[in-house]
């Protein structure tokens, strides 16, 4: 299983995302707050919609070559009729997840036993893996040695906002992002590094070059059910191609 | 974690050392033709696009009211080394025919997951999902577990 940017897994996740988003982006909140205002957006007007995913996505992509694509074909998918019944599902599907307050897929998942593994290292649980993914849940603690997260899955820049690392039981590390993670994707992704606390909101994938494998393979997981069926994201073998 | 920490290390020479035409030569092996097809779910016809060869991943879409387009061409790129499966999910981009909005709900999109695995008859599955799609990729791995599929 691959999670990339991943949503909120909870309906708390959700509101704490929410809540930085008005703390640290609040110029771009209220510029998105006044295109959903206007007739157009309620109106379904493409270009309205697209300048309001426009000021969403404009700091999930280092490149502005890599944003405009993205964002002209966002626009080019978009339709008046479209829109209406996207948002239209967008809101029954919010009813059936981050607008009812009990939802949290966290404990439901650690209920499963779900194991990623990597070998070499020791076994994180899908929930870790999903909380650290939201980068949301205090809760989330990441395998270390010597209190220096080390296992996978690599997260992507907007995964890490409260990872705790333990040492010998006790809190060693405590970090909205751990340092280590933006130093990765600015060696092997090209990402520009980022101090803890000043993550952007998305990460896209644009690029994956034979070295960056080698970097998926130590990153990703394969993922384990407790059954003897698997969920596989085969990264392991891609070691011998580089 | 020894292993582990030497592979790293390889793995930074390796970046330091890769010359600059490789990219380039990787990408020119990208040269497989998207097949599209429409599966047939519950009262509707889900668009797939399908693109490489390899292991088999499932690509969910974001939003969840955009649809697959926005991750096309460059997530691609993956399809030299495997066969990426992307669909609209329900209600959206080119699976919104005859789909009213009451007819779409987690539950009706898990059902559709797994209509898309059956279709590519995939033993295993491997799910990428972006934003909303991881969401709904941990919700069918719940589901998967607890009904037997073999997620």
């Amino acid at each position: 299983m691959i999670l990339m940017n991943p949503a909120p897994a909870s309906t708390d996740d959700y509101k704490q995302l929410r809540k930085e988003w008005l703390e640290k982006r609040a110029g771009d909140m209220d510029r998105r707050k006044a295109i959903s205002d206007s007739a157009a957006y309620k109106e379904s007007d493409p270009d309205a919609v697209a300048a309001y995913y426009r000021i969403h996505f404009r700091p999930a992509l280092a490149r502005q070559e890599d944003f405009e694509k993205v964002i002209a074909r966002l626009r080019a998918s978009f339709t008046k009729e479209g829109i209406l019944k996207a948002r239209a599902i967008e809101a029954r599907l919010m009813n059936d997840t981050w607008s009812r307050p009990d939802y949290d897929l966290l404990p439901r998942l650690k209920g499963l036993r779900i194991w990623t593994t990597r070998s070499g290292s020791r076994p994180i649980s899908l929930a870790q893996v999903a909380s650290a993914a939201t980068g949301s849940s205090v809760r989330t603690i990441l395998p270390s040695v010597r209190g220096v997260p080390f296992s996978g899955p690599l997260p992507s820049i907007a995964m890490t906002a409260s990872a705790i690392t333990k040492l010998m039981g006790t809190v060693a590390q405590t970090s909205r992002m751990l340092c280590w993670m933006p130093l990765q994707w600015r060696m092997f992704f090209g990402q520009p590094y980022l101090l803890p606390g000043t993550t952007p909101n998305m990460f896209f994938m644009l690029r994956v070059t034979p070295d960056q494998w080698c970097v998926l393979t130590l990153g990703i997981d394969t993922t384990k059910s407790a059954s003897t069926s698997t969920t596989v994201l085969g990264s392991q073998r891609r070691l011998s191609r580089v | 974690m020894k292993a582990t920490l030497v592979l790293a290390v390889l793995a930074c020479a390796y970046a330091a050392w890769l010359p600059p035409g490789s990219t380039a030569a990787l990408e020119s092996e990208l040269n497989s033709t998207p097949h599209e097809s429409r599966i047939p779910v519950a009262n509707a016809y889900l668009y797939s696009r399908e693109i490489g060869q390899g292991t088999a991943i499932i690509v969910l879409h974001g939003g969840p009211d955009f649809d697959h387009s926005y991750l096309v061409p460059d997530m691609d790129r993956l399809s030299d080394s495997f066969h990426l499966i992307y669909y609209d999910q329900r209600g959206r981009g080119r699976s919104a025919d005859r789909v009213q909005p009451e007819d779409v709900t987690l539950a009706s999109d898990i059902a559709d997951l797994e209509k898309v695995r059956q279709y590519f008859h995939l033993d295993s599955v491997v799910l990428l999902g972006h934003s909303w799609g991881s969401v709904l990729a941990l919700e069918y791995t719940r589901f998967a577990i607890r009904n037997g599929c073999p997620a």
